[in-house]
C-alpha cells in the first residue's frame, strides 16, 4: 500500500514540529526517516500511525488513494514498533504476539487454533523458537525488539512503521539487526517506513532515504544519489564528512556550491581529493600539510590552505600516501577528483 | 509521607538501605552497633511494643468471658458493624474515583491538570475535622440543605418534596459518616497510582491502540493488570483509614448510641465513661484489624517487590 502525505502540519503550542510536509512512499519499498533530533521525524510517522493528528485544515494523509486523515489508529491496519519495545509486561511472548489477534470483535476473530498456528509461524519468522512461554523481562534487548516486530506483524498490516527500532540496542546487536530487518523485509514485501538518526544505517537498509531538518523534508532519494547529489548544505553535512570551501578556489571550481552569508561555498568529501605532491598539475589549489593520521585503512591528512588558511580533509588509501613520499608541513596540491 | 512515593523508588530506597548497612557494618566498631540498634530497640518497645502488650492486657483483664460480652454488647456491636460497613463502601468508591482520577491525570494533557491535582491532595492537607465540619456546613439542617428543605419557593420541588417525604438526613447519621470518610481517604488510591502510572507512560496503551484494541479492552487488559499490585496496595490502606477515622467522623456523626457510633467514636465513649475493658476490648479488635491489614500490605509489597527483581 502507498502511504501519500500532503501538505501536512503540526505544532506543540509554539513549537512547529512539521512545515507543510509532501510525501509520497510507495509500495513495498523500504524508507527511511533520517534526520537529527527535533526534525520532526518521528511526529511524522505517529501522524502515518494515527497516534498524533494534524493540525486542523493542514492538509491530509491517504493511503492508496483514500483519505484516511481522520481515521483512528486502530483501524487502519498499520503495524507499529516502538523505540522501547513497549511489549506487555505482564504477557508472555505468545500471548504478547496474540494480541492483535485477541482483541479482535467476535465475527472477526480467528479460533484459538488459528491463533495458536499464527503466533507459533511469527516466532519462527522472527527466530525466537521456543520462547513463547517468557516474560519480556526474560528476553535479551534485541529479542524484546523482535517480539514487537512479531506483535506488529500478527495483524497483517498493510504498512510497517518503525520508530527507531534499534535505538536501544548495543552496536552489534544493531547492525545484526539491521541486515536482519533487510531480509526480512524481502521475504514479507511490506511498504515499511523507518525513522532513524544513524545515517549509516539508513544508507545500509533502505531503498528510499528521507532526510529531514527543522520540521521540513530536505530530500528524497535513493542513498547513493543522496549520499552522492545531496540538494542542499545540510544533507551534506548530516550524510558523512565534508568539506566547505570558500570559492573561488582553483582546484575545486566544478565543486557542488552552495551561496551562503559569506559567498559561494563549495562542498567536497575528503575522499572525492586528489593530491599531488608537487605542482605540475594544472588547476591545483595549494596547501601545506598539517597533520597525518594513518591508523586503519585510511590515510587522514590535514592540509591548511595557503591563501586564507582554511582547513581542508582528505581520505586516501594508506598505499598511495605513501608512495607520494609526504611529510608534515610539505606542500601539497589538492583537486577536485 | 511513604504511601505517596512511587514503588519503583522505594525499590531503590531498599537497595540504598542494604548497600549502606554492608559498608556500615564493615567500618563501624562493634559498641556503636550494639548501641544504636539496643537505641532502636527501646523505642520500639517503648513506643510500640508496649503500648499493644497493655491494650491487649486492659481489655482481657476481667477475664475472656468479660472481654467477649464487652464485644457482643449490642452497641458494641452495632459500632462494630457501622465501621465494616462505612468501609464497606468507602473503599469500593475510592477505588473507583481514584482509578478514574489517575487515569485521567497520566493518560491525557488537557487545561487544569496542575490545579486537579492540587485538588486530589486536598483532603491531606485539612485537618480532619474541618473536613467534617465542611460536611456540616452544606448538609447540615443549619446549612445550604437545610435551607432548601426549609424555603418555600425551592428550586426542582419534586427533590424537595421527595428528601421530606423519604425523611432523608445527612449529617448525624450514616451517610454523613460515609460521605465524612470518603473525603478523608479520597487521595490514597489516586495518589499511589498517579506517580506508578506516570512512570509507565503511554506506550503500552498506544500499542494497544495500534493492534486495534478499543478503550475498554486497552483498560482490562493492559492499564489494569499493570497497576494491579499498586492498587491492592493503596485499597488496603484506604481500607485501614477508613476503620479507624476518628476526626471528621465525629464531627459528623452526633454520637448516637447504635445508630451513628463508629468503632472509634465507642471507644472514646466507653473510655470516658471509665468502662476501661469495653473500651480496650473494642480498641483491641480494631487493633487486630489494623494488623491484618499490615500484613495483607506486607504480602503485597513482598509481591510488588518479587515482580521487580524479576
Amino acid at each position: 500500500m502507498s502511504v501519500k502525505i500532503s501538505n501536512i502540519s503540526k505544532t506543540f503550542g509554539s513549537y512547529t514540529a512539521l512545515k507543510s510536509v509532501n510525501l509520497t512512499v510507495q509500495t513495498g519499498k523500504l524508507t527511511s526517516l533520517l534526520g537529527p533530533s527535533g526534525s520532526g521525524k518521528t511526529t511524522l510517522l505517529r501522524i502515518i500511525a494515527g497516534l498524533e493528528f494534524p493540525d486542523e485544515g493542514s492538509g491530509a494523509i491517504y493511503f492508496d488513494n483514500q483519505d484516511v486523515t481522520r481515521v483512528p489508529a486502530g483501524k487502519r491496519h498499520v503495524g507499529f514498533v516502538f523505540q522501547h519495545y513497549a511489549l506487555f509486561k505482564h504477557m508472555t511472548v505468545f500471548d504478547n504476539i496474540a494480541f492483535g489477534l485477541n482483541v479482535k470483535s467476535w465475527k472477526d476473530r480467528p479460533t484459538k487454533q488459528e491463533i495458536a498456528d499464527k503466533v507459533h509461524k511469527l516466532i519462527d519468522l522472527v527466530q525466537l523458537g521456543g520462547l513463547d512461554k517468557r516474560y519480556p523481562t526474560e528476553l535479551s534487548g534485541g529479542q524484546r525488539q523482535r517480539v514487537a516486530l512479531a506483535r506488529a506483524l500478527a495483524i497483517d498490516p498493510k504498512i510497517l512503521l518503525l520508530d527507531e527500532p534499534f535505538g536501544a540496542l548495543d552496536a552489534k546487536v544493531r547492525k545484526d539487526l539491521r541486515r536482519w530487518l533487510r531480509k526480512l523485509h524481502e521475504e514479507v514485501n511490506l511498504t515499511t517506513i523507518f525513522v532513524t538518526h544513524d545515517q549509516e544505517e539508513a544508507l545500509e537498509i533502505s531503498d528510499e532515504i528521507v532526510v529531514m531538518n527543522q520540521a521540513s523534508i530536505e530530500q528524497v532519494g535513493k542513498p547513493q544519489d543522496v549520499y552522492d547529489k545531496p540538494a542542499t548544505p545540510f544533507v551534506y553535512e548530516f550524510l558523512g564528512k565534508v568539506n566547505q570551501l570558500q570559492l573561488p578556489s582553483r582546484g575545486f571550481a566544478h565543486a557542488a556550491s552552495f551561496n551562503e552569508a559569506q559567498g559561494k561555498v563549495a562542498y567536497v568529501r575528503p575522499h572525492d581529493i586528489e593530491v599531488f605532491a608537487t605542482a605540475e598539475a594544472l588547476n591545483t589549489e595549494a596547501a601545506y600539510l598539517v597533520s597525518v593520521n594513518t591508523a586503519g585503512p585510511l590515510a587522514r591528512l590535514c592540509c591548511a590552505r595557503q591563501d586564507n588558511d582554511q582547513i581542508i580533509e582528505v581520505e586516501m588509501a594508506r598505499q598511495n600516501f605513501t608512495k607520494l613520499n609526504l611529510k608534515v608541513g610539505d606542500w601539497v596540491y589538492l583537486r577536485m577528483r | 509521607m511513604e504511601s505517596a512515593l512511587p514503588e519503583i523508588m522505594k525499590h531503590y530506597f531498599k537497595i540504598a538501605d542494604i548497600r549502606a548497612k554492608t559498608r556500615q557494618q564493615a567500618s563501624d566498631p562493634v559498641w556503636l552497633r550494639v548501641l544504636l540498634t539496643g537505641i532502636g530497640l527501646l523505642f520500639l518497645t517503648c513506643f510500640l511494643i508496649l503500648p499493644i502488650y497493655s491494650l491487649f492486657e486492659e481489655a482481657l483483664r476481667k477475664g475472656v468471658a468479660t472481654y467477649y460480652q464487652a464485644l457482643v454488647d449490642p452497641d458494641a456491636l452495632s459500632a462494630i458493624k457501622l465501621t465494616l460497613l462505612t468501609a464497606l463502601i468507602v473503599v469500593p468508591c475510592n477505588f473507583i474515583f481514584g482509578l478514574s482520577a489517575a487515569w485521567v491525570l497520566t493518560k491525557y494533557e488537557f487545561r487544569g491538570k496542575s490545579i486537579l491535582i492540587t485538588l486530589i491532595d486536598l483532603p491531606f492537607a485539612v485537618s480532619p475535622v474541618i473536613a467534617g465540619l465542611i460536611y456540616v456546613l452544606v448538609f447540615g439542617m443549619q446549612g445550604w440543605l437545610g435551607v432548601y428543605i426549609a424555603s418555600s419557593h425551592p428550586l426542582f420541588p419534586a427533590i424537595q418534596s421527595w428528601i421530606i417525604a423519604h425523611d432523608i438526613q445527612i449529617i448525624f447519621a450514616k451517610p454523613g459518616i460515609i460521605l465524612a470518610t470518603i473525603f478523608v481517604t479520597f487521595p490514597m488510591v489516586a495518589r499511589e497510582l498517579i506517580p506508578l502510572m506516570q512512570m509507565q507512560g503511554t506506550d503500552q496503551e498506544h500499542a494497544a491502540v495500534m493492534l486495534g484494541a478499543n478503550g475498554w479492552q486497552i483498560f482490562w487488559r493492559v492499564t489494569l493488570p499493570n497497576i494491579k499490585w499498586g492498587l491492592i496496595y493503596s485499597l488496603v490502606l484506604c481500607n485501614a483509614r477508613a476503620m479507624g477515622e476518628f476526626g471528621a467522623v465525629s464531627v459528623v456523626s452526633g454520637h448516637i448510641r447504635g445508630e451513628t457510633n463508629t468503632a472509634p467514636l465507642h471507644i472514646e465513649i466507653l473510655y470516658n465513661e471509665y468502662n476501661f475493658v469495653g473500651a480496650f476490648a473494642v480498641a483491641s479488635l480494631l487493633a487486630l484489624l489494623a494488623i491484618v491489614t499490615l500484613i495483607i500490605k506486607s504480602l503485597v509489597e513482598w509481591r510488588l517487590e518479587h515482580k521487580k527483581t524479576l
